[in-house]
């Protein structure tokens, strides 16, 4: 893919997988003895923790840990809480893990069905953050960035992975419930389906607009659709939030519809499998269990060396530790043989020019690796458009001397944001 | 905690589509053979010799300044072998086995090891060296001169030779097949049009050279030559002439489209091979140079990093 075949003209490219290629039936991973939750807020010792060791919670009880943003999750099981740690994420942010052991019964709490009859923005946000597929609410509800546009998108992140399409052929109809609701929270008036080409038909009912998007890899990227599709270009380093558009996967709004129809908030996400031979098949999990369990529910064995990533193989993120938990926003568990990893090198560019071919955003990365890898990142952004990357992975995918591209823009948007955050408190 | 995997973790994409440096270069070696091994045919022993020495010479040069400079060794990607047979398909098959040492040097260690490797050569290493033993050893570059021993059946002198010196009158005897199909002398590689066009196709195809820069090349000659033709038909030889003789093919398909010294960008390539192709002729119709392409591909080269600054607007750019 992406490269020319012995006697083909053209170039295959790179396409988002169609539900066809699935198989029928969709795995219902049991729910395990233990539920871990990752809060994206630092760990801190005080005298007075809000949240214990041996804490009671009932399914659909938010926990909160702290006043933080990020402090509160709703659980989706019932238990008792069993360890509190620190955990460290990607590039030096901090997390807490907060692991539950299930005792069986299905505690159910019962706050949030007082609210569902009257849809209101402040208790979706107390409930339904963590809920599967994630729906941006605390975004929505952010008054210093008002939001005008509220953009469904059907379209995956990333290629083989077949989870918001079968929300949005099978699940159509808690789609356009948790459509009405986000009428009723919230006063954007202009609200925009996103879904892929081959399936435009059929969504005339639901009274939204609905646009088709290209099935070729990366058109489904929200900043892509930003540009091509609601002709609002993001200003580079900037987020589609802070140009008035918030971006809710479709499965987002299923949750959201699912539980104000049930009023209880959902539990189980649809995520995609990606084994090591590339087979791929569809499951439902509760949120918050161990990658483990669903790798013995598929029954693969890891060995020593495999990598395994939550997210597509072009922009997923590699975990190491099997008892890492699927969140509310994974789509996809790929695994990957040893064997077939490929390495990055330490080889120079050769400037074959095959990245600036694939960039989707006309980066000219053949000139800004060259500044990335000496470490000028102030001027790869000034002069190279470092900050206009979004990310998709086809450059390191398509490079001929294996250069990890990706990693090293990803590093001098980081060093970058850093040093001018130095900057700003020493003015 | 002690008997847990340990998994690989890295950064995304977690694939890559299998292409490889060595991989690029061997094909390209391998579009080239053709045409060498015509020429190895037409003039056997010393033209065999030549090239295998060339080659051999590039692969130790650049061995030796990896030990020099305390590099891992690079001979493997095949660009030094690349290098090496380029050089020689240049080279008349009567050139001496130190002019091949003296190449080879020039080639691998000035045009490009000292100034970091492959991918950071500024100006195609080939180009430079024949550019710089054309000016010192004027004799052993000179296809007539060198070639004075040989027969094959057809006009024994240098197409370009005969333009320059005796004009238009004295190139009627050459036919555009004969030159297409290599019945001129010149280097071991170079004369051999179909084989190196047929190589040149293969590359394109399977997008190991950029098109562009082949096509604004020759469009470059085609163009400059028909200008100076269409002014003075009995002064300047037509362009198909300029097409089909000297290094022309060689520099179209294999010098200008050396990936480290030539541009990426669309509008930017189309530019440099026009350059490139404008240069040729012009060094060849009014220079004193009978052949001008390497001086071209070398001023080409250098106009290079001024060509990369027209870039198209990236999405999310303000201006």
């Amino acid at each position: 893919m992406l490269k020319k075949s012995f006697f083909g003209l053209t170039r295959s490219w790179l396409r988002y997988e169609g539900l066809a290629s699935f198989p029928e039936r969709i795995c219902h991973v049991p729910s395990p003895g233990r539920i871990t939750y990752l809060f994206n807020a630092p760990f801190e010792k005080t005298t007075d923790p809000k949240l214990n060791v041996g804490d009671r919670v009932k399914r659909g009880q938010p926990i909160v840990l702290n006043d933080e943003p990020g402090g509160t999750l709703v659980s989706s099981v019932a238990g008792s809480v069993a360890s509190i740690t620190p955990y460290d994420g990607d590039l030096g942010r901090r997390c807490t893990m907060v692991t539950i052991t299930t005792d069986g019964n299905e505690e159910v709490d019962t706050g949030f069905a007082d609210y569902a009859a009257s849809p209101r923005l402040e208790t979706a946000r107390t409930y339904l953050t963590n809920s599967p597929g994630s729906p941006p609410l605390d975004q929505l509800a952010d008054t210093g960035r008002p939001i005008d546009t509220i953009v469904i998108s059907a379209m995956e992140d990333d290629i083989l992975i077949g989870t918001r399409r079968h929300v949005l052929e099978k699940d159509f109809s808690m789609v356009a419930k948790g459509i009405t609701v986000l009428r009723q929270i919230s006063d954007v008036e202009r609200i925009v389906l996103v879904v892929p080409r081959e399936s435009i038909q059929g969504f005339g009912h639901i009274g939204v607009e609905v646009m088709a998007a290209d099935v070729d890899y990366p058109a489904g990227h929200p900043l892509l659709i930003m540009n091509n599709l609601l002709k609002k270009p993001v200003p580079a380093g900037q987020s589609p939030e802070e140009n008035g558009v918030c971006f809710f996967s479709i499965e987002a709004v299923a949750s959201m519809g699912r539980a104000y129809a049930d009023g209880a908030v959902p539990v189980r996400k649809t995520i995609t499998f990606i084994d090591k031979d590339g087979a791929h098949a569809l499951a439902t999990v509760r949120v918050g269990t161990p990658v483990a369990d669903l790798l013995s529910t598929f029954g693969v064995t890891l060995n020593e060396r495999d990598r395994l990533i939550f997210g597509g193989p072009m922009t997923g993120k590699a975990i190491y530790d099997i008892d890492h938990p699927i969140l509310a926003d994974t789509d996809a568990v790929l695994v990957q043989d040893r064997d077939s990893i490929p390495y990055s090198s330490d080889y120079p560019c050769i400037n074959c020019g095959d990245c600036i071919r694939v960039c989707p955003v006309n980066i000219p990365i053949d000139m800004l690796v060259r500044f990335l890898e000496v470490g000028q990142y102030a001027e790869a952004a000034d002069q190279y458009a470092l900050e206009s990357c979004i990310e998709c992975g086809l450059c390191g995918y398509v490079c001929v001397a294996k250069i990890p591209i990706v990693q090293y823009i990803r590093l001098g948007k980081y060093e970058l944001a850093k040093e001018r955050s130095m900057e700003a408190a020493n003015d | 905690m002690i008997d847990r995997k340990k998994l690989v973790v890295s950064h995304a994409p977690f694939w890559h589509n299998g292409s490889s440096v060595a991989e690029r270069h061997y094909n390209i070696l391998f579009a080239a053979v053709p045409a060498a091994a015509l020429g190895c045919f037409r003039y056997g022993i010393p033209a065999i010799g030549v090239v295998s020495f060339s080659i051999a010479f590039a692969i130790i040069w650049e061995w030796v300044m990896n030990l020099a400079t305390r590099q891992a060794p690079t001979i493997g990607d095949g660009s030094a072998a690349l290098t090496g047979l380029l050089l020689a398909m240049l080279l008349p098959a009567t050139s001496p086995w130190w002019l091949v040492v003296v190449g080879t040097f020039l080639a691998i260690v000035i045009g490009k090891q000292i100034f970091g490797g492959i991918g950071s050569n500024p100006v195609n290493m080939v180009a430079l060296t024949i550019a710089i033993l054309s000016l010192s050893w004027q004799g052993h570059l000179d296809f007539n001169e060198a070639l004075v021993n040989y027969d094959f059946g057809f006009p024994m002198v240098y197409p370009l030779a005969q333009l320059k010196h005796f004009g238009t009158a004295a190139i009627g005897s050459f036919s555009y097949m004969d030159l297409l199909l290599g019945r001129q002398i010149g280097g071991i590689g170079a004369p051999f049009g179909l084989a190196l066009i047929v190589g040149g196709i293969y590359l394109i195809l399977r997008g190991f050279i950029r098109w562009e820069i082949v096509i604004s090349f020759l469009a470059g000659i085609f163009v400059t030559a028909m200008v100076f033709y269409g002014a003075n038909a009995e002064k300047f030889a037509d362009p198909l002439f300029h097409l089909l003789t000297g290094y022309t093919l060689m520099g179209a398909i294999f010098l200008a489209t050396d990936d480290s010294s030539s541009p990426v960008g669309f509008i930017p390539m189309l530019i440099y091979g026009a350059v490139g192709g404008f240069m040729t002729v012009l060094i060849r119709n009014i220079g004193i140079w009978v052949d001008g392409v390497v001086l071209a591909i070398l001023i080409a080269n250098i106009v290079s990093p001024l060509l990369d600054k027209i870039r198209p607007k990236v999405m999310g750019e303000v201006s």
